[in-house]
């Protein structure tokens, strides 16, 4: 039988922590995350273009474009490769829903810099990195090195692998588990907003052997390290804005919000997947002011107990279910699309942006095969915030720099000042630049 | 390296004031042997620029199904009245249709002009009132009433979007334009229709709506100028 060629593009769906993302992106919250690279030579516009025309075959997860449809948001695929673009003093734009030729992710350029923006709704961290260093590395190839496919980069000669676009989420669902239970509204930081479309980066660098020594001398990793540091931040904070209002004493305490951080963890460790998809959960480190003040060594051990509960099976389990199973709900499926949005809107704010006072990412390392290491001098990682959390915090290594990325919609820049300045005092070195200049709050 | 001395910070060679605290950096401390470029371009550039559709293809789909919609319901219109007996109610129908047709295909073919665009409308308003006039065993009010409203119209319109293209900053000047255009409006069609109606000129009910009308576009045009220029929005309303 003759099969006729296809003259619609296919579709896809999106997978089940993607679906909140859409309905609730704006010009503040564009749900996109930044890896960007500090090259020893300017950028190759040329071998860079030919590079991203390379991708679309051995990624078509990433070669689509975002729709609307009657009940749900899909994606259609569109392998035309994505022109390099010129890089923007206010980085992560909002794509916009529906737009024709709009790819969800973006590779811009600037000097010696180089940068990969990708939407959160095709994929994570992990999937973001597979891109970018299989692009870095073809990117090289085409200026005439011989770059191995190791230490994560794809092989652009294989097939794309089923599993790499499996919604793991699915996968991992048991229905029947418990949900997990609902939390309080958490602290924010307060303030004026920055202007619409923009927003200020703050990036931090340090020296990875002096941070995971001095994470060391407390007896903690690093991610526990900074998230302490960003809790004791966020608790002194909220103490001066109590005093600031001139509340008697500890009188505050009474109606004190707890501190809480949203710290990503990918799922990928504990339950087995290759998924270029989102397959990541978040911990949720809590301080609950209204018990007490806490020193720093009482934050580290909450954060690391905390860290430790949130990654068991289980636990992690019922959230995955929770998400799953919202989806599936025959009353939720059945919601048009313009309602289903507005009840997105409603979870979002009360299962993310109002439970989470900041944001912590730690990517961790990353790591380029050895010939491209004298060629990349340095690696960031920008994360997505909210107009409610207003400032989150992104960690990436790479060789001996530690860069620590804050995302502010705030027009103040009290936070970055006391987050960094408290490494600081705590005797690291810390390298600071962003996008705009300081403002006063 | 530069660095500040309250924060205790490293900076990025080339930075006028530390990021965090906004404390300047003397002059002393900044290195000026290598040119310092900024962390990130000094522009701002959108990364949608070019995708989808252009104005001008949007001006025409959006000509096309207005053409089709409008075009349907005046077909179905003229078959239930022939079903019905004769070309009777559906004459009206039908010039309602190419008055209101006319109005947006002039004004999305003049996009670009809007004083054309305005005369194209008023011009398309006024064949339609005269269609129904004629439709209706012709009595002039088309002329007498309608020209001089349709003139009016196309006026008010291109004076309002004249002042709001010139205008630095829009907000309720808008509105408190578009009220005057529609207060002067009032007067001039209670004027035509005392001229049609009575051969005289006696003005009550379009003054007294301009009396409640104006009011209201001047408190606008206070709020603009008070709250735009005189206060910080953003500050204000916590945008």
């Amino acid at each position: 039988m003759k099969t006729r060629p296809r003259k619609t593009p296919p579709w896809y769906a999106l997978d089940h922590a993607a679906v909140i993302y859409p309905p609730t992106m704006s010009d503040r919250a564009p749900a996109f995350f930044r890896l960007q690279l500090s090259l020893a030579e300017p950028v190759n516009l040329v071998a860079l273009s030919d590079a991203l025309q390379k991708m679309a075959r051995r990624f078509p997860l990433f070669h689509v474009e975002l729709r609307k449809g009657a009940f749900w948001y899909y994606f259609e695929r569109n392998d035309a490769p994505p022109a390099p673009m010129a890089d923007s003093l206010y980085p992560m734009q909002r794509p916009e829903a529906g737009k024709k030729g709009a790819h969800l992710y973006r590779v811009r350029a600037y000097h010696n810099r180089l940068a990969l923006e990708v939407s959160h709704v095709i994929c994570d961290g992990y999937g973001g990195m597979a891109l970018f260093k299989t692009l870095i590395a073809e990117y090289f190839r085409l200026c005439g090195l011989t770059v191995p496919c190791e230490e994560g980069v794809f092989d652009l000669d294989a097939a794309p692998s089923p599993e790499e676009w499996e919604d793991s989420f699915a996968r991992y669902s048991r229905p029947g588990l418990p949900p997990p239970p609902p939390q309080d509204p958490s602290w924010h930081i307060p303030g004026a907003l920055l202007p619409r479309g923009t927003i200020r980066i703050t990036t931090g660098r340090l020296s990875v052997a002096q941070l995971l020594a001095k994470a060391k001398g407390y007896g903690v990793t690093a991610t526990v390290y900074l998230a302490a540091r960003y809790l004791a931040a966020l608790q002194d904070y909220q103490e001066d804005e109590a005093m600031a209002s001139g509340q008697p004493g500890d009188a505050w305490r009474r109606k004190a919000k707890p501190l809480r951080l949203e710290v990503p963890a990918d799922m990928r460790k504990i339950f087995p997947s290759s998924t270029l998809r989102n397959f990541s959960l978040f911990l949720e480190p809590t301080l609950r002011p209204r018990l007490q003040r806490y020193d720093f060594a009482d934050i580290l051990k909450i954060v690391e107990a905390h860290m430790a509960l949130g990654l068991q099976r289980g636990e992690l389990a019922r959230i995955i279910t929770r998400n799953v199973e919202a989806a599936r709900s025959p009353f939720v499926r059945a919601m048009p699309l313009p309602i289903k949005n507005a009840f997105m809107r409603a979870l979002n704010s009360i299962y993310g942006d109002r439970m989470f006072s900041g944001v912590l990412s730690n990517l961790g390392s990353f790591k380029l095969p050895a010939i491209l290491r004298d060629r990349v001098l340095a690696v960031d990682l920008i994360i997505n915030t909210s107009p409610v959390i207003k400032q989150t915090v992104a960690a990436i290594s790479y060789g001996d720099v530690f860069s620590i990325s804050i995302g502010s919609l705030c027009e103040s820049a009290e936070f970055e000042r006391r987050f960094l300045t408290s490494l600081v005092k705590d005797g690291l070195r810390v390298k600071v630049e962003s996008n705009i200049p300081h403002r006063r709050g | 390296m530069p660095y500040c001395y309250k924060c205790g910070v490293e900076l990025a060679k080339g930075g006028a004031a530390c990021p965090l605290c906004g404390t300047a950096l003397p002059d002393a401390c900044e290195e000026t042997d290598a040119p310092a470029r900024p962390a990130y371009p000094d522009f701002v550039h959108d990364p949608d620029y070019g995708a989808g559709l252009s104005g001008r293809d949007r001006r025409r789909i959006a000509l096309e199904i207005l053409s089709l919609a409008l075009g349907l319901a005046a077909a179905s219109s003229v078959v239930i009245d022939l079903a019905d007996g004769g070309l009777g109610w559906s004459r009206f129908v039908a010039a309602a249709v190419v008055g209101v047709w006319g109005v947006f295909a002039g004004v999305l073919a003049l996009w670009s002009r809007p004083g054309w665009a305005a005369a194209a409308a008023a011009g398309a308003c006024l064949a339609a009132m005269a269609g129904i006039d004629a439709a209706a065993s012709w009595r002039g009010w088309s002329l007498a009433v309608g020209l001089p409203m349709a003139a009016v119209a196309a006026a008010g319109a291109f004076a309002v979007g004249a002042s709001v293209r010139k205008a630095k900053r829009r907000g309720l000047n808008v509105a408190g334009h578009a009220l005057l255009a529609v207060a002067a409006a009032l007067c001039v069609l209670e004027l035509a229709l005392d001229l049609y109606l009575d051969g005289a000129v006696f003005l009550r009910w379009s003054l007294i709506t301009a009396a409640s009308i104006v009011p209201v576009s001047l408190l606008f045009y206070y709020m603009h100028a008070r709250l735009l220029r005189g206060a910080d929005l953003r500050k204000f309303f916590r945008l």
